[in-house]
Protein backbone atom coordinates (compact mmCIF):
# COMPACT_ATOMS: atom_id res chain seq x y z
CA UNK A 1 0.00 0.00 0.00
CA UNK A 2 1.29 3.41 -0.97
CA UNK A 3 2.20 5.59 1.96
CA UNK A 4 0.71 9.05 1.89
CA UNK A 5 3.21 11.85 1.45
CA UNK A 6 3.68 13.93 4.55
CA UNK A 7 3.04 17.67 4.56
CA UNK A 8 6.67 18.70 4.42
CA UNK A 9 7.56 16.55 1.42
CA UNK A 10 4.37 17.37 -0.45
CA UNK A 11 4.98 21.08 0.01
CA UNK A 12 8.59 20.67 -1.00
CA UNK A 13 7.48 19.02 -4.24
CA UNK A 14 5.35 22.04 -4.92
CA UNK A 15 8.28 24.36 -4.28
CA UNK A 16 10.30 22.33 -6.72
CA UNK A 17 7.76 22.98 -9.43
CA UNK A 18 5.74 19.78 -9.41
CA UNK A 19 2.33 20.71 -10.82
CA UNK A 20 0.80 17.43 -9.61
CA UNK A 21 1.75 18.40 -6.06
CA UNK A 22 -0.56 21.38 -6.40
CA UNK A 23 -3.41 19.09 -7.40
CA UNK A 24 -2.59 16.79 -4.53
CA UNK A 25 -2.62 19.67 -2.07
CA UNK A 26 -5.96 20.77 -3.48
CA UNK A 27 -7.45 17.28 -3.05
CA UNK A 28 -6.18 17.00 0.46
CA UNK A 29 -7.09 20.40 1.81
CA UNK A 30 -10.09 21.63 -0.13
CA UNK A 31 -12.58 20.40 2.48
CA UNK A 32 -11.33 22.46 5.43
CA UNK A 33 -10.69 25.43 3.15
CA UNK A 34 -14.17 25.27 1.66
CA UNK A 35 -15.74 24.97 5.08
CA UNK A 36 -13.78 27.87 6.52
CA UNK A 37 -14.48 29.97 3.45
CA UNK A 38 -18.23 29.31 3.55
CA UNK A 39 -18.38 30.23 7.20
CA UNK A 40 -16.56 33.46 6.52
CA UNK A 41 -18.36 34.47 3.34
CA UNK A 42 -21.63 32.46 3.22
CA UNK A 43 -21.62 32.84 -0.57
CA UNK A 44 -20.38 29.90 -2.60
CA UNK A 45 -19.49 32.02 -5.64
CA UNK A 46 -17.34 34.28 -3.48
CA UNK A 47 -15.69 31.28 -1.89
CA UNK A 48 -14.98 29.82 -5.30
CA UNK A 49 -13.31 33.05 -6.41
CA UNK A 50 -11.15 33.28 -3.31
CA UNK A 51 -10.11 29.65 -3.53
CA UNK A 52 -9.37 30.04 -7.23
CA UNK A 53 -7.14 33.04 -6.59
CA UNK A 54 -5.46 31.33 -3.65
CA UNK A 55 -4.33 28.29 -5.61
CA UNK A 56 -3.36 30.21 -8.71
CA UNK A 57 -1.34 32.58 -6.55
CA UNK A 58 0.40 29.69 -4.80
CA UNK A 59 1.46 28.23 -8.11
CA UNK A 60 2.57 31.53 -9.58
CA UNK A 61 4.72 32.17 -6.53
CA UNK A 62 5.82 28.62 -5.83
CA UNK A 63 9.48 29.38 -6.31
CA UNK A 64 9.52 31.96 -3.54
CA UNK A 65 7.48 30.12 -0.92
CA UNK A 66 9.07 28.85 2.27
CA UNK A 67 9.06 25.17 3.29
CA UNK A 68 6.49 24.16 5.89
CA UNK A 69 5.34 21.05 7.68
CA UNK A 70 1.86 22.37 8.34
CA UNK A 71 0.15 22.98 5.03
CA UNK A 72 -3.35 23.39 6.45
CA UNK A 73 -2.25 26.19 8.72
CA UNK A 74 -0.51 27.96 5.85
CA UNK A 75 -3.50 27.60 3.52
CA UNK A 76 -6.09 28.79 6.01
CA UNK A 77 -3.91 31.74 6.82
CA UNK A 78 -3.52 32.60 3.14
CA UNK A 79 -7.22 32.05 2.48
CA UNK A 80 -8.12 34.44 5.25
CA UNK A 81 -6.02 37.14 3.60
CA UNK A 82 -7.63 36.38 0.27
CA UNK A 83 -11.06 36.73 1.87
CA UNK A 84 -10.18 40.05 3.50
CA UNK A 85 -8.96 41.41 0.17
CA UNK A 86 -12.13 40.19 -1.44
CA UNK A 87 -14.29 41.91 1.19
CA UNK A 88 -12.33 45.13 0.85
CA UNK A 89 -12.97 45.03 -2.87
CA UNK A 90 -16.68 44.39 -2.48
CA UNK A 91 -17.15 47.08 0.13
CA UNK A 92 -15.24 49.67 -1.73
CA UNK A 93 -18.24 51.45 -3.15
CA UNK A 94 -20.60 50.68 -0.34
CA UNK A 95 -18.69 52.75 2.20
CA UNK A 96 -19.62 50.32 4.92
CA UNK A 97 -17.42 49.58 7.87
CA UNK A 98 -16.13 46.09 7.18
CA UNK A 99 -15.87 45.05 10.79
CA UNK A 100 -19.52 45.70 11.49
CA UNK A 101 -20.75 43.63 8.60
CA UNK A 102 -18.66 40.58 9.29
CA UNK A 103 -20.58 37.38 9.74
CA UNK A 104 -19.08 34.08 10.74
CA UNK A 105 -21.48 31.22 10.22
CA UNK A 106 -21.34 28.97 13.24
CA UNK A 107 -24.31 27.70 15.19
CA UNK A 108 -25.58 25.07 17.52
CA UNK A 109 -27.46 22.45 15.62
CA UNK A 110 -30.05 20.72 17.68
CA UNK A 111 -32.55 18.24 16.36
CA UNK A 112 -35.91 19.54 17.43
CA UNK A 113 -37.91 16.70 15.92
CA UNK A 114 -37.04 14.48 18.85
CA UNK A 115 -38.39 16.86 21.43
CA UNK A 116 -42.12 16.46 21.77
CA UNK A 117 -43.14 18.98 24.39
CA UNK A 118 -43.98 22.43 23.13
CA UNK A 119 -42.14 24.17 25.95
CA UNK A 120 -39.00 22.26 25.26
CA UNK A 121 -39.26 23.07 21.57
CA UNK A 122 -39.13 26.74 22.50
CA UNK A 123 -35.92 26.26 24.43
CA UNK A 124 -34.40 24.24 21.66
CA UNK A 125 -35.06 27.02 19.19
CA UNK A 126 -33.57 29.52 21.60
CA UNK A 127 -30.49 27.40 21.84
CA UNK A 128 -30.11 27.17 18.08
CA UNK A 129 -30.07 30.93 17.88
CA UNK A 130 -27.97 31.39 21.00
CA UNK A 131 -24.64 31.14 19.22
CA UNK A 132 -25.57 34.35 17.42
CA UNK A 133 -24.99 36.25 20.65
CA UNK A 134 -21.30 35.85 20.00
CA UNK A 135 -19.42 38.24 17.74
CA UNK A 136 -18.08 36.91 14.47
CA UNK A 137 -14.51 37.06 15.84
CA UNK A 138 -15.56 35.03 18.85
CA UNK A 139 -17.21 32.45 16.66
CA UNK A 140 -14.18 32.33 14.39
CA UNK A 141 -11.82 31.63 17.23
CA UNK A 142 -14.11 28.89 18.51
CA UNK A 143 -14.18 27.38 15.06
CA UNK A 144 -10.40 27.46 14.60
CA UNK A 145 -9.79 26.11 18.06
CA UNK A 146 -12.38 23.35 18.24
CA UNK A 147 -13.15 22.45 14.65
CA UNK A 148 -9.70 22.88 13.16
CA UNK A 149 -7.92 22.02 16.41
CA UNK A 150 -5.41 24.83 16.08
CA UNK A 151 -3.34 26.02 19.01
CA UNK A 152 -3.22 29.58 20.32
CA UNK A 153 0.02 30.26 18.53
CA UNK A 154 -1.44 29.40 15.15
CA UNK A 155 -4.73 31.17 15.87
CA UNK A 156 -3.01 34.37 16.96
CA UNK A 157 -1.06 34.46 13.69
CA UNK A 158 -4.04 33.62 11.52
CA UNK A 159 -6.32 36.17 13.14
CA UNK A 160 -3.57 38.72 13.45
CA UNK A 161 -3.85 39.03 17.21
CA UNK A 162 -1.27 39.18 19.96
CA UNK A 163 -0.86 36.04 22.05
CA UNK A 164 -2.53 37.86 24.92
CA UNK A 165 -5.32 39.07 22.66
CA UNK A 166 -5.97 35.52 21.53
CA UNK A 167 -6.32 34.24 25.08
CA UNK A 168 -8.65 37.08 25.93
CA UNK A 169 -10.82 36.54 22.90
CA UNK A 170 -11.07 32.83 23.54
CA UNK A 171 -11.91 33.31 27.21
CA UNK A 172 -14.60 35.84 26.42
CA UNK A 173 -16.11 33.61 23.76
CA UNK A 174 -16.28 30.64 26.09
CA UNK A 175 -17.70 32.82 28.83
CA UNK A 176 -20.44 34.02 26.53
CA UNK A 177 -21.19 30.45 25.56
CA UNK A 178 -21.30 29.36 29.15
CA UNK A 179 -23.92 31.95 29.91
CA UNK A 180 -26.01 30.59 27.09
CA UNK A 181 -25.51 27.02 28.17
CA UNK A 182 -26.40 27.68 31.80
CA UNK A 183 -30.00 27.90 30.69
CA UNK A 184 -30.94 24.33 31.43
CA UNK A 185 -28.26 21.71 31.86
CA UNK A 186 -30.56 18.74 32.11
CA UNK A 187 -32.29 19.87 28.98
CA UNK A 188 -28.98 20.20 27.15
CA UNK A 189 -28.03 16.72 28.10
CA UNK A 190 -31.33 15.36 26.91
CA UNK A 191 -31.00 17.12 23.57
CA UNK A 192 -27.48 15.93 22.94
CA UNK A 193 -28.17 12.37 23.91
CA UNK A 194 -31.16 12.21 21.64
CA UNK A 195 -29.67 14.01 18.67
CA UNK A 196 -27.07 11.42 17.80
CA UNK A 197 -25.09 11.91 14.65
CA UNK B 1 -9.74 0.39 43.88
CA UNK B 2 -7.16 2.17 41.83
CA UNK B 3 -7.07 1.42 38.11
CA UNK B 4 -3.80 1.84 36.34
CA UNK B 5 -3.90 4.62 33.76
CA UNK B 6 -2.42 4.19 30.30
CA UNK B 7 1.12 5.37 29.80
CA UNK B 8 0.20 6.82 26.41
CA UNK B 9 -1.62 9.76 28.01
CA UNK B 10 0.56 12.61 29.16
CA UNK B 11 0.90 12.92 32.88
CA UNK B 12 -1.54 15.72 33.50
CA UNK B 13 -3.28 16.67 36.68
CA UNK B 14 -6.73 16.04 35.33
CA UNK B 15 -8.09 15.54 38.83
CA UNK B 16 -7.65 19.21 39.56
CA UNK B 17 -9.06 20.47 36.27
CA UNK B 18 -12.04 22.78 36.23
CA UNK B 19 -14.35 23.22 33.25
CA UNK B 20 -12.17 25.89 31.64
CA UNK B 21 -9.09 23.70 31.98
CA UNK B 22 -10.83 20.81 30.25
CA UNK B 23 -12.03 23.03 27.44
CA UNK B 24 -8.47 24.22 26.91
CA UNK B 25 -6.99 20.76 26.76
CA UNK B 26 -6.14 19.41 23.32
CA UNK B 27 -6.25 15.78 24.41
CA UNK B 28 -9.67 16.25 25.99
CA UNK B 29 -10.86 17.86 22.76
CA UNK B 30 -9.58 14.95 20.73
CA UNK B 31 -11.38 12.53 23.01
CA UNK B 32 -14.75 14.27 22.76
CA UNK B 33 -14.42 14.90 19.06
CA UNK B 34 -13.05 11.64 17.68
CA UNK B 35 -13.82 9.02 20.32
CA UNK B 36 -10.72 6.96 19.59
CA UNK B 37 -10.68 3.67 21.46
CA UNK B 38 -7.45 4.61 23.23
CA UNK B 39 -8.89 7.90 24.45
CA UNK B 40 -12.19 6.33 25.42
CA UNK B 41 -10.45 3.64 27.46
CA UNK B 42 -8.37 6.24 29.23
CA UNK B 43 -11.28 8.47 30.14
CA UNK B 44 -13.57 5.61 31.10
CA UNK B 45 -10.89 4.46 33.50
CA UNK B 46 -10.37 7.96 34.80
CA UNK B 47 -14.08 8.33 35.47
CA UNK B 48 -14.27 4.92 37.12
CA UNK B 49 -12.02 6.23 39.87
CA UNK B 50 -14.75 8.74 40.71
CA UNK B 51 -12.59 11.84 40.81
CA UNK B 52 -13.78 14.89 42.74
CA UNK B 53 -14.14 17.00 39.62
CA UNK B 54 -16.28 14.51 37.76
CA UNK B 55 -19.05 17.10 37.48
CA UNK B 56 -16.66 19.56 35.81
CA UNK B 57 -15.60 16.85 33.40
CA UNK B 58 -19.20 16.12 32.45
CA UNK B 59 -20.11 19.78 32.12
CA UNK B 60 -17.09 20.44 29.90
CA UNK B 61 -17.91 17.43 27.73
CA UNK B 62 -21.48 18.63 27.34
CA UNK B 63 -20.43 22.13 26.42
CA UNK B 64 -17.91 20.83 23.95
CA UNK B 65 -20.46 18.57 22.30
CA UNK B 66 -22.77 21.52 21.91
CA UNK B 67 -20.02 23.68 20.46
CA UNK B 68 -19.20 20.96 17.96
CA UNK B 69 -22.80 20.27 17.01
CA UNK B 70 -22.87 22.39 13.87
CA UNK B 71 -23.21 20.47 10.63
CA UNK B 72 -20.13 20.60 8.43
CA UNK B 73 -20.28 22.48 5.15
CA UNK B 74 -19.30 20.17 2.36
CA UNK B 75 -18.45 21.06 -1.21
CA UNK B 76 -20.23 19.05 -3.89
CA UNK B 77 -18.02 16.94 -6.12
CA UNK B 78 -19.19 19.12 -9.00
CA UNK B 79 -17.85 22.19 -7.21
CA UNK B 80 -14.55 20.47 -6.43
CA UNK B 81 -13.96 19.26 -9.96
CA UNK B 82 -15.06 22.47 -11.64
CA UNK B 83 -12.90 24.63 -9.40
CA UNK B 84 -9.81 22.50 -9.92
CA UNK B 85 -10.37 22.64 -13.66
CA UNK B 86 -10.72 26.44 -13.54
CA UNK B 87 -7.57 26.76 -11.48
CA UNK B 88 -5.60 24.69 -13.94
CA UNK B 89 -6.98 26.57 -16.92
CA UNK B 90 -5.97 29.88 -15.36
CA UNK B 91 -2.50 28.61 -14.61
CA UNK B 92 -2.09 27.27 -18.15
CA UNK B 93 -3.24 30.58 -19.57
CA UNK B 94 -0.78 32.51 -17.44
CA UNK B 95 2.10 30.20 -18.29
CA UNK B 96 1.36 30.30 -21.99
CA UNK B 97 1.18 34.06 -21.95
CA UNK B 98 4.47 34.36 -20.12
CA UNK B 99 6.20 32.13 -22.58
CA UNK B 100 4.89 33.86 -25.65
CA UNK B 101 7.51 36.25 -26.90
CA UNK B 102 5.98 37.62 -30.08
CA UNK B 103 3.73 40.60 -29.96
CA UNK B 104 1.41 40.71 -32.91
CA UNK B 105 -1.63 42.61 -33.88
CA UNK B 106 -4.59 40.34 -33.69
CA UNK B 107 -8.19 41.01 -34.30
CA UNK B 108 -10.41 39.41 -31.71
CA UNK B 109 -12.69 36.68 -32.86
CA UNK B 110 -16.13 37.99 -32.64
CA UNK B 111 -19.52 36.88 -33.39
CA UNK B 112 -21.69 39.36 -35.08
CA UNK B 113 -25.12 38.85 -36.18
CA UNK B 114 -26.69 41.34 -38.32
CA UNK B 115 -30.20 42.06 -37.59
CA UNK B 116 -32.63 43.82 -39.67
CA UNK B 117 -32.36 47.48 -39.14
CA UNK B 118 -35.73 48.81 -38.41
CA UNK B 119 -35.32 50.74 -35.23
CA UNK B 120 -37.05 54.02 -35.30
CA UNK B 121 -37.16 55.64 -31.92
CA UNK B 122 -40.41 57.34 -32.84
CA UNK B 123 -41.89 53.89 -33.01
CA UNK B 124 -42.33 53.69 -29.34
CA UNK B 125 -45.47 55.61 -28.68
CA UNK B 126 -46.47 53.41 -25.87
CA UNK B 127 -44.50 53.46 -22.64
CA UNK B 128 -41.45 51.26 -22.50
CA UNK B 129 -40.16 48.93 -19.86
CA UNK B 130 -36.45 49.45 -19.40
CA UNK B 131 -34.16 47.04 -17.61
CA UNK B 132 -30.61 48.12 -16.92
CA UNK B 133 -27.71 46.12 -15.60
CA UNK B 134 -24.96 47.89 -13.71
CA UNK B 135 -21.30 47.31 -14.03
CA UNK B 136 -20.37 43.87 -12.71
CA UNK B 137 -24.00 42.84 -12.66
CA UNK B 138 -25.89 40.29 -14.73
CA UNK B 139 -29.67 40.38 -14.88
CA UNK B 140 -32.24 37.88 -16.00
CA UNK B 141 -35.33 39.29 -17.70
CA UNK B 142 -38.53 37.32 -18.24
CA UNK B 143 -40.61 38.64 -21.07
CA UNK B 144 -44.39 38.39 -21.04
CA UNK B 145 -44.31 35.76 -23.77
CA UNK B 146 -42.12 33.42 -21.75
CA UNK B 147 -38.87 34.35 -23.47
CA UNK B 148 -35.82 34.78 -21.28
CA UNK B 149 -33.04 37.29 -21.73
CA UNK B 150 -29.84 37.19 -19.73
CA UNK B 151 -28.29 40.64 -19.67
CA UNK B 152 -24.55 40.98 -19.32
CA UNK B 153 -23.12 43.84 -17.26
CA UNK B 154 -23.53 47.45 -18.34
CA UNK B 155 -26.40 46.76 -20.71
CA UNK B 156 -29.87 48.06 -21.29
CA UNK B 157 -32.93 46.20 -22.52
CA UNK B 158 -36.22 47.86 -23.34
CA UNK B 159 -39.54 46.77 -24.75
CA UNK B 160 -43.08 48.06 -25.08
CA UNK B 161 -45.08 47.71 -21.96
CA UNK B 162 -47.89 46.15 -24.02
CA UNK B 163 -45.50 43.53 -25.32
CA UNK B 164 -47.86 40.69 -24.96
CA UNK B 165 -50.31 42.04 -27.54
CA UNK B 166 -50.70 41.07 -31.18
CA UNK B 167 -48.33 43.21 -33.32
CA UNK B 168 -44.79 42.01 -32.67
CA UNK B 169 -42.49 40.85 -29.95
CA UNK B 170 -39.81 43.47 -30.08
CA UNK B 171 -36.99 44.43 -27.75
CA UNK B 172 -34.11 46.88 -27.93
CA UNK B 173 -30.67 46.20 -26.62
CA UNK B 174 -27.61 48.26 -25.80
CA UNK B 175 -24.67 46.15 -24.68
CA UNK B 176 -24.81 42.36 -24.55
CA UNK B 177 -27.42 39.73 -23.82
CA UNK B 178 -28.17 36.07 -24.37
CA UNK B 179 -31.64 35.41 -25.75
CA UNK B 180 -33.85 32.36 -25.25
CA UNK B 181 -36.84 33.14 -27.40
CA UNK B 182 -40.08 31.25 -26.95
CA UNK B 183 -41.39 29.66 -30.12
CA UNK B 184 -45.07 30.45 -30.60
CA UNK B 185 -45.51 29.93 -34.31
CA UNK B 186 -47.96 27.18 -35.18
CA UNK B 187 -47.93 27.06 -38.97
CA UNK B 188 -44.44 27.61 -40.45
CA UNK B 189 -45.98 28.29 -43.83
CA UNK B 190 -48.03 31.07 -42.43
CA UNK B 191 -46.15 33.15 -39.92
CA UNK B 192 -48.36 35.61 -38.14
CA UNK B 193 -46.95 38.98 -37.17
CA UNK B 194 -46.88 38.46 -33.43
CA UNK B 195 -45.08 35.16 -33.77
CA UNK B 196 -41.94 36.81 -34.97
CA UNK B 197 -39.49 37.98 -32.28
CA UNK B 198 -37.32 40.95 -33.08
CA UNK B 199 -34.22 42.16 -31.24
CA UNK B 200 -32.83 45.53 -32.25
CA UNK B 201 -29.49 47.18 -31.53
CA UNK B 202 -27.81 50.26 -32.97
CA UNK B 203 -26.11 48.24 -35.65
CA UNK B 204 -28.48 45.47 -36.54
CA UNK B 205 -31.81 43.77 -36.23
CA UNK B 206 -32.44 40.09 -35.57
CA UNK B 207 -35.65 38.30 -36.45
CA UNK B 208 -36.40 34.87 -35.07
CA UNK B 209 -39.26 32.52 -34.48
CA UNK B 210 -37.88 30.68 -31.48
CA UNK B 211 -34.23 30.20 -30.84
CA UNK B 212 -31.17 30.93 -28.67
CA UNK B 213 -28.55 33.45 -29.62
CA UNK B 214 -26.02 35.89 -28.18
CA UNK B 215 -26.27 39.51 -29.24
CA UNK B 216 -23.58 42.07 -28.51
CA UNK B 217 -23.45 45.69 -29.53
CA UNK B 218 -20.65 47.78 -28.10
CA UNK B 219 -18.36 50.46 -29.51
CA UNK B 220 -20.34 50.57 -32.76
CA UNK B 221 -19.67 46.94 -33.50
CA UNK B 222 -22.43 44.37 -33.50
CA UNK B 223 -21.78 40.70 -32.95
CA UNK B 224 -24.30 37.90 -33.19
CA UNK B 225 -23.75 34.26 -32.35
CA UNK B 226 -26.45 31.73 -33.07
CA UNK B 227 -26.75 28.74 -30.78
CA UNK B 228 -30.06 27.18 -31.78
CA UNK B 229 -32.64 27.59 -34.48
CA UNK B 230 -32.51 29.76 -37.53
CA UNK B 231 -32.48 33.51 -37.65
CA UNK B 232 -32.49 36.31 -40.14
CA UNK B 233 -30.22 39.20 -39.52
CA UNK B 234 -29.87 42.51 -41.26
CA UNK B 235 -27.39 45.32 -41.01
CA UNK B 236 -29.06 48.59 -40.06
CA UNK B 237 -26.66 50.64 -42.13
CA UNK B 238 -26.40 48.67 -45.33
CA UNK B 239 -29.78 46.97 -45.27
CA UNK B 240 -28.05 43.75 -46.28
CA UNK B 241 -29.63 40.69 -44.73
CA UNK B 242 -28.25 37.27 -43.89
CA UNK B 243 -29.63 33.94 -42.77
CA UNK B 244 -27.83 32.29 -39.90
CA UNK B 245 -27.69 28.66 -38.81
CA UNK B 246 -26.64 27.22 -35.46
CA UNK B 247 -22.95 27.72 -34.87
CA UNK B 248 -22.86 30.74 -37.17
CA UNK B 249 -21.83 34.18 -36.09
CA UNK B 250 -21.67 37.51 -37.78
CA UNK B 251 -19.63 40.57 -37.02
CA UNK B 252 -20.65 43.99 -38.28
CA UNK B 253 -18.13 46.82 -38.26
CA UNK B 254 -19.19 50.44 -37.63
CA UNK B 255 -19.99 50.82 -41.33
CA UNK B 256 -22.48 48.01 -41.12
CA UNK B 257 -20.44 45.71 -43.30
CA UNK B 258 -19.87 42.12 -42.46
CA UNK B 259 -16.41 41.20 -41.26
CA UNK B 260 -15.02 37.93 -42.50
CA UNK B 261 -13.65 35.58 -39.87
CA UNK B 262 -14.35 32.20 -38.36
CA UNK B 263 -14.71 31.52 -34.66
CA UNK B 264 -17.12 29.19 -32.89
CA UNK B 265 -20.30 30.29 -31.15
CA UNK B 266 -19.37 28.76 -27.85
CA UNK B 267 -16.79 31.46 -27.20
CA UNK B 268 -19.34 34.24 -27.36
CA UNK B 269 -21.57 32.73 -24.73
CA UNK B 270 -18.80 31.91 -22.29
CA UNK B 271 -19.76 35.01 -20.29
CA UNK B 272 -22.87 33.16 -19.14
CA UNK B 273 -20.59 30.95 -17.07
CA UNK B 274 -18.42 33.84 -15.97
CA UNK B 275 -15.56 33.38 -18.39
CA UNK B 276 -14.19 34.72 -21.61
CA UNK B 277 -12.50 32.38 -24.03
CA UNK B 278 -9.38 33.80 -25.54
CA UNK B 279 -8.30 32.78 -28.99
CA UNK B 280 -5.41 34.96 -30.03
CA UNK B 281 -7.26 37.75 -28.27
CA UNK B 282 -5.29 40.93 -27.70
CA UNK B 283 -4.81 42.39 -24.28
CA UNK B 284 -6.53 45.55 -25.51
CA UNK B 285 -9.65 43.55 -26.32
CA UNK B 286 -9.60 41.93 -22.90
CA UNK B 287 -9.16 45.27 -21.19
CA UNK B 288 -11.94 46.82 -23.21
CA UNK B 289 -14.26 43.99 -22.20
CA UNK B 290 -13.23 44.61 -18.62
CA UNK B 291 -13.97 48.31 -19.00
CA UNK B 292 -17.38 47.53 -20.50
CA UNK B 293 -18.33 45.16 -17.74
CA UNK B 294 -16.84 46.84 -14.72
CA UNK B 295 -16.88 50.50 -15.61
CA UNK B 296 -13.19 51.25 -15.21
CA UNK B 297 -10.76 53.02 -17.48
CA UNK B 298 -7.58 50.99 -17.81
CA UNK B 299 -4.28 52.62 -18.70
CA UNK B 300 -1.26 50.60 -19.73
CA UNK B 301 2.27 51.61 -18.94
CA UNK B 302 3.44 50.51 -22.34
CA UNK B 303 0.87 50.53 -25.15
CA UNK B 304 2.72 47.70 -26.87
CA UNK B 305 1.47 45.47 -24.09
CA UNK B 306 -1.99 45.93 -25.51
CA UNK B 307 -1.01 44.08 -28.65
CA UNK B 308 0.02 40.95 -26.86
CA UNK B 309 -2.03 37.92 -27.86
CA UNK B 310 -3.47 35.53 -25.32
CA UNK B 311 -4.91 32.04 -25.68
CA UNK B 312 -6.90 30.32 -23.00
CA UNK B 313 -9.70 31.31 -20.70
CA UNK B 314 -10.04 33.81 -17.91
CA UNK B 315 -12.65 34.25 -15.27
CA UNK B 316 -14.65 37.47 -15.35
CA UNK B 317 -16.81 36.54 -12.40
CA UNK B 318 -15.31 39.09 -10.11
CA UNK B 319 -13.13 42.04 -10.96
CA UNK B 320 -10.69 40.78 -8.39
CA UNK B 321 -10.05 37.49 -10.14
CA UNK B 322 -9.92 39.14 -13.55
CA UNK B 323 -7.38 41.74 -12.43
CA UNK B 324 -5.42 39.10 -10.62
CA UNK B 325 -5.16 36.94 -13.73
CA UNK B 326 -4.19 39.91 -15.89
CA UNK B 327 -1.61 40.93 -13.36
CA UNK B 328 0.04 37.55 -13.73
CA UNK B 329 -0.30 37.20 -17.49
CA UNK B 330 1.20 40.62 -18.15
CA UNK B 331 3.53 40.75 -15.19
CA UNK B 332 2.32 44.16 -14.08
CA UNK B 333 1.39 45.87 -10.87
CA UNK B 334 -2.08 47.25 -10.44
CA UNK B 335 -2.75 50.71 -9.13
CA UNK B 336 -6.28 51.91 -8.66
CA UNK B 337 -7.31 55.52 -8.43
CA UNK B 338 -11.05 55.90 -8.27
CA UNK B 339 -12.41 54.48 -11.50
CA UNK B 340 -9.05 54.36 -13.25
CA UNK B 341 -6.68 51.44 -13.18
CA UNK B 342 -3.04 51.75 -14.10
CA UNK B 343 -1.14 48.66 -15.17
CA UNK B 344 2.52 49.28 -14.55
CA UNK B 345 5.28 47.07 -15.82
CA UNK B 346 7.21 45.30 -13.11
Amino acid sequence: MKKETNDFDLWQNLLNGDRLALNKIYERFLSPLYQYGMRMLQDEDAVRDCLHNLFVKIWVNHKTLKPTDNIKYYLISALRNSIINYKNQENRFQKVDIQENDVFDLRFTVESEYIKKEEQNQKVLQLSEAMNKLTSRQKEIIYLKYFEEMDYDEISKIMDLSKKGTYKLSARALEALREIMNVDKAMLLAILLVAKR
Amino acid sequence: MVVKSFIIMPNKRYNSFNVENFLDDADFLRYVKHNNSVDVSFWDNWQANIPENLASFKAAKLQLQLILSDQPKIATSNFRDQLLADINISIDTIQKAKRSKTIRLIVTSGIAASLFVVAFVSWFFLSTVTVKSNFAENRLVHLPDGSEIQLNANSVLSYARAFKWKARREVRLKGEAYFKVKHININPDQIKKGELFVAITDGAKVQVLGTEFNLKDRHNTTTIALVKGKIQVSSNKTGQSYIMHPGDFIDFNPNGNRVKNAVGSTNQTAWLSGKIILNQTTVSEILREFEDLYGYKVILDSPALGNKKIDGAISIKSEESLLFTLKNILNVDIQKEGKTIYLKNR
